[in-house]
């Protein structure tokens, strides 16, 4: 079984990852854990989830004026273990917007300062408005959660039919409608653009436990890394300065930069399993490919 | 170039692995006073002690609002409670 699962692709992998956090995640009958935070964009009202959203109970709790600190501490460990591993990995609503990317249409990636929108939407919807406005603000990060009108908005739409059509009703399918368009043309745009779980997490990134190891030290710079990364990223800049590609606040740590190096295909190096060069050899490089 | 961490982000990591443990600690420990204005008597409004656990679930819900600095109960706290549903 092991050895199955170690000859199967690192996207493979991926998709079955996140295939099977999507069934585990809403596959909630009776038993609730929703006094846990996990840090994926899943709505804590959705009757089969099993966990509670950071970004729900941030905001109800904002506009309670109490500290969370279960939500806090719970967020702040797994972002040091992984980092952005579970925006990658485990998210749901992230495994949606990679399926929709594979639609066929007109395709684009959104200029780099658009990533830093997240932070602002996480800072003034998710903290300081429901802090000043109270919790049940229309202006909270919930009331347009693309994440919370696909699994609680429209299943209600269709259980109650009219009896629950209201203006926010509208507003908030709309807004699902423009996120769900916006990511068949660019991949994971989102994740990059409006998340604030992703914001919360991107910053954890520098100090997680979790490195991706590239194949090779020697970067040739042909970006096929760049071109493969869902989130529009660089890693190559940070593969040939020494770092690890997931260094950055971007990554969503999927490793799809690691799979597709050539260094790794050429070599035989297994994509999973990184060599590690000789720290003297490799410095040597660095330093002649500096000088270049 | 080996890719591996540096000792600041070593240490950047340690210390917020032990902020997140003291975090989740004290979280396990606080308790949080609701109060009930149903039960009020004579002015005297009466409050249970329920853990940052329940309050996570009852805030997301709405079961909690927040009222002049204090925290009321919004439902029947003696009642079983199932499956609850959102309440934006």
């Amino acid at each position: 079984m092991l050895k199955a699962w170690r000859r199967i692709s690192l996207t493979a992998k991926r998709r079955a990852v996140q295939l099977g956090s999507l069934l585990l995640l809403h596959s909630s009958w009776g038993v609730e854990a929703k006094w846990l935070c996990l840090p994926v964009l899943n709505c804590h009202s959705c009757q089969l989830a099993w966990f509670a959203c950071p970004i729900g109970v941030l905001v109800h709790y904002a506009g309670l004026h109490v500290f969370p600190f279960l939500a806090l501490g719970t967020v702040v460990l797994l972002g040091v273990l992984g980092g952005r591993i579970l925006c990658g990995w485990v998210c749901p609503f992230g495994f949606l917007q990679d399926l929709l990317h594979k639609l066929p249409g007109p395709k684009f990636r959104l200029p780099a300062w658009t990533s830093w929108i997240k932070y602002v939407v996480f800072a003034l919807t998710v903290l300081l408005l429901p802090f000043f406005l109270g919790a049940e603000t229309l202006a909270s990060f919930c009331r347009f959660c693309p994440a919370s009108a696909l699994q609680v908005t429209a299943p209600r739409l269709v259980a109650s039919g009219a009896a629950a059509f209201s203006a926010m009703t509208v507003a908030k399918l709309a807004v699902l409608a423009l996120v769900l368009l916006a990511v068949t043309m660019s991949s994971r745009a989102f994740c990059r653009v409006l998340c604030p779980i992703g914001a919360m997490l991107a910053p954890f990134n520098y100090v997680s436990l979790w490195t991706i190891r590239p194949p090779t030290a020697h970067c040739q710079h042909c970006a096929a890394c760049r071109e493969a990364c869902p989130e529009g990223g660089r890693p190559g800049d940070r593969i040939a300065a020494g770092v690890a590609p997931n260094r950055a606040l971007d990554c969503i740590v999927c490793h799809e930069c690691q799979k597709v190096c050539p260094e790794a295909n050429t070599s035989g190096v297994s994509e999973v399993l990184p060599s590690k060069p000789d720290t003297k050899d490799a410095l040597a490089v660095s330093s002649e490919e500096t000088l270049e | 170039m080996t890719f591996s961490r540096t000792i600041k982000e070593r240490l950047a990591a340690a210390a917020l692995i032990a902020m997140a443990i003291v975090l989740l600690l004290l979280g396990a420990l606080r308790t949080h006073k609701v109060f009930d204005p149903v039960t009020e008597e004579f002015g005297i409004v009466g409050f249970q002690l329920i853990s940052e656990r329940e309050l996570v679930e009852d805030a997301t819900f709405g079961g909690v609002r927040l009222d002049k600095g204090q925290l009321y109960t919004t439902y029947d706290r003696a009642q079983p409670r199932g499956k609850r549903t959102c309440p934006t």
